[in-house]
């Protein structure tokens, strides 16, 4: 008897061991993972000390009056060194601009993307991000990163005012919105450029989209709107979501072809609308372009998709996915590459210059980086006609 | 005289049951021909007819192939297998509410919904194709529920209040993992296709699905049908079925694995379908009583006609899917609702 009330305490003191131990382990890892970030922060802190302390006096002292794309009058200093951002499109549109003056990233680089771009910025805290589905913006650790502005691009949400208000006043760090769409992108860079005093590198930037944007817009004005090629851009695992016509992220495929999925209140996910291969076939589009890891590479030996005229007809091409999807998902800066390559797939004859060499010049002017044949022809082998 | 009262009024409840079993089985067959005759891509009846006979009989086609070829490997798998997942959630459901003595469980209890869900998750993270996302859901589901198993084997105490309490532990910690899953997955493209295959669907069904999961399902129905009249023995508790000769943890093993295996296979095609499981053996029990030998196969008949309807909707109603997840919850959460306040009443 007193033994197994012996025992018995025994195995209490034992669970109660244990359970200590799980959560020293949880709390070991929590630990963990703060001190490496906090050490991240100070090595990057501390190289940028010296960049503060030399212009600590203009930079504290000296500030304007910024008014941004949502109406908000912010005041900002003059002199901006360190930036954070609020998600992938800004993150992708600050990589091109200026990558060397953020202080965190909204969401950890892919492969593709430490390989595009021209430095290396994977090494610093990722802080997440306001919208997108998470809403794991983490407002201790960006304030932690000690940025001098918080930046917004893109498309702006309803509630973009008070988002922004109110991280301002939690973190008493200046936020700013710069609208950018696909076709507005020049005057985003420009914005920026004026903002971040990186005029030269915006101004680019800025020409480019401007230029190619215009050449695009003209092409297909030229294209009545009984002659738009009836399209359907599908995605996901088995090829059965849609890109609804008018939802956000189909911008660049609603303003070049006719988007056959015409959808009821369609959503704004990145994955399009699910929908189911009897809409699909009703729908029968005359060309389907799949988005990255989607069902390309089968489609082809699939009976029930060979009954489709896009499919038989070999109309059918897979987007581009490197660095980023080109046409959406997120909708950021890549459109503008997106657009230019729909356009060129869509309606060939209006082009004078290939789809390759299009890609090529915005690679060296986005991200710096110069595309050998080879690498082109890898990254179209699935998105341009065979000859 | 008395005795025969009694047979007559056993053989009017035989008659009862088949009735209504016979009536079941007509409302499943006439739902499936109305599921083949309708679709968003308009195939006239006269060409079903004709398409479904073709591949019995020799028959002058009419039709284009088109419509034989989506008829063939868009519609009738998606029909079938809508059929069989609703007969195996229900069938999963009672064995459980029955094995569990408990009618509020259903085929999640053990955690193999959300097993299966943290499988696909991952697959989903490693950029897996369909039928990688569906090996990994199929065998994350089994693994967990052996977890489960195994736990349980090793703790002491009450049988079914270890395995349940176990299942429920095992169950939110795979639920974390999916969450976590959720939170590092690329919120462009990965994150929206975890969310949508834990909302359920049937719109992916392909002909390969229905004989992938075909076998699995088969074997664990058959075996569940068979020891119908066993789970009543459970029911009465384990003390009881003891003193009757009945191996009860032997038993209780079998039904959990083969309730298990419909289950996973089911979840592992359609990703989560809530509520059948739960729902259709009480709407059954209404109908036809708690005996085991009947409440098994009504469960069967009324879950694969429930989906059947079901997913009808989730097809027909507009361009885009309802995914059909949301559907049998929007029906199962007010009927649940429904079901527990009676249940107060009662007391």
């Amino acid at each position: 008897m007193e033994k197994s009330t012996a025992s018995k305490g025994t195995r209490k003191l034992a669970a109660a061991a244990i359970f200590a131990l799980c959560l020293a382990v949880v709390l070991g890892i929590a630990g963990c993972g703060s001190s490496t970030s906090s050490s991240t922060n100070a090595s990057s802190a501390s190289a940028s000390a010296s960049s503060a302390a030399s212009s600590s006096a203009s930079a504290s002292s000296e500030t304007v009056q910024f008014t941004d794309s949502a109406g908000r009058t912010v005041e900002v200093p003059a002199n901006i060194e360190r930036v954070a951002i609020t998600g992938p499109i800004s993150q992708m549109c600050m990589l091109t601009l200026a990558p060397e003056k953020l202080v965190g990233l909204s969401n950890e680089l892919s492969g593709a993307e430490i390989k595009y771009l021209a430095t290396d910025v994977s090494n610093l805290p990722v802080l997440g991000q306001i919208y997108g589905g998470k809403g794991d913006f983490n407002k201790e650790a960006v304030a932690n990163a000690d940025p001098q502005i918080v930046i917004d691009i893109g498309e702006a949400k309803k509630t973009i005012v008070e988002d922004l208000d109110g991280i301002q006043e939690s973190i008493g760090i200046p936020c700013v919105h710069i609208e950018a769409t696909y076709n507005t992108y020049d005057q985003a860079y420009q914005q920026l450029g004026e903002l971040l005093g990186v005029q030269d590198r915006a101004k680019v930037l800025a020409d480019y989209c401007t230029s190619v944007v215009k050449t695009t817009d003209e092409a297909i004005a030229g294209v009545p709107d009984t002659d738009r090629v009836k399209v359907a851009y599908l995605l996901g695992d088995s090829g059965l979501n849609a890109m609804a016509k008018g939802s956000f992220q189909a911008t660049v495929v609603d303003a070049i072809a006719d988007n056959v999925a015409v959808i009821e209140n369609p959503g704004g996910s990145g994955l399009g609308s699910e929908t189911s291969f009897e809409q699909i076939a009703l729908w029968d589009p005359r060309m389907i372009v799949f988005a990255p890891g989607s069902i390309f590479d089968t489609v082809g030996d699939d009976a029930s998709w060979q009954t489709l005229s896009a499919i038989s007809g070999k109309n059918y091409y897979a987007v581009p996915g490197e660095p980023y999807n080109w046409i959406s998902s997120p909708p950021g800066v890549n459109q503008v590459l997106g657009y230019q390559w729909f356009a060129h797939l869509c309606y060939p004859d209006k082009f004078k210059d290939s789809i390759e060499d299009m890609a090529k010049g915005y690679y060296k002017t986005f991200y710096n980086y110069e595309m050998s044949d080879t690498e082109v022809a890898t990254l179209l082998e699935n998105s341009i006609p065979k000859q | 005289m008395s005795n025969s009262t009694t047979d007559r009024k056993q053989n009017y409840r035989d008659r009862k049951t088949a009735i209504i079993l016979i009536g079941l089985g007509i409302c499943l067959v006439i739902l499936a021909i109305f599921s083949f005759l309708v679709g968003r891509f308009p195939i006239s009846p006269d060409k079903v007819v004709g398409i479904l006979a073709s591949g019995i009989v020799p028959v002058d086609q009419f039709w284009t192939d088109q419509e034989a070829i989506i008829f063939f490997n868009v519609r009738l798998p998606r029909v079938l297998l809508a059929m069989l997942v609703g007969c195996s959630l229900s069938a999963a459901g009672a064995a459980y509410q029955g094995t569990f003595q408990n009618p509020l469980v259903s085929p999640d209890i053990l955690g193999a919904s959300q097993g299966a869900a943290f499988g696909a998750a991952v697959a989903i993270l490693l950029g897996f194709a369909s039928f990688g996302i569906s090996v990994m859901a199929f065998s994350f589901a089994i693994v967990t529920v052996l977890l489960v198993i195994a736990v349980a084997q090793a703790a002491r105490g009450n049988q079914v209040l270890t395995v349940v309490l176990a299942g429920v532990m095992i169950s939110s910690l795979f639920s974390a993992g999916v969450s976590f899953t959720k939170l590092i997955a690329d919120p462009s493209d990965q994150l929206p296709a975890i969310t949508y295959w834990l909302m359920g669907s049937l719109t992916g069904a392909k002909p390969s699905d229905v004989t992938m999961v075909l076998p699995f399902m088969v074997v664990g129905l058959v075996t569940l049908f068979v020891l119908k009249w066993r789970i009543n023995i459970l029911t009465m508790g384990d003390e009881e079925a003891a003193t009757m000769g009945v191996n009860t943890k032997a038993l209780r093993l079998i039904i959990i694995i083969a309730a298990t295996i419909v289950t996973a296979a089911s979840v592992s095609v359609t990703g989560m379908i809530g509520w059948v499981g739960l729902v259709i053996p009480h709407l059954s029990r209404m109908l036809i009583g708690s005996d085991y030998r009947k409440l098994m196969p009504a469960s069967m008949l009324m879950g694969a006609c429930f989906l059947l309807l079901v997913d009808d909707v989730s097809r027909l109603a507009t361009t885009a899917e309802i995914p059909i997840g949301i559907l049998t919850a929007f029906i199962g959460a007010p009927f649940f609702l429904y079901l527990i306040t009676r249940e107060g009443k009662k007391r």
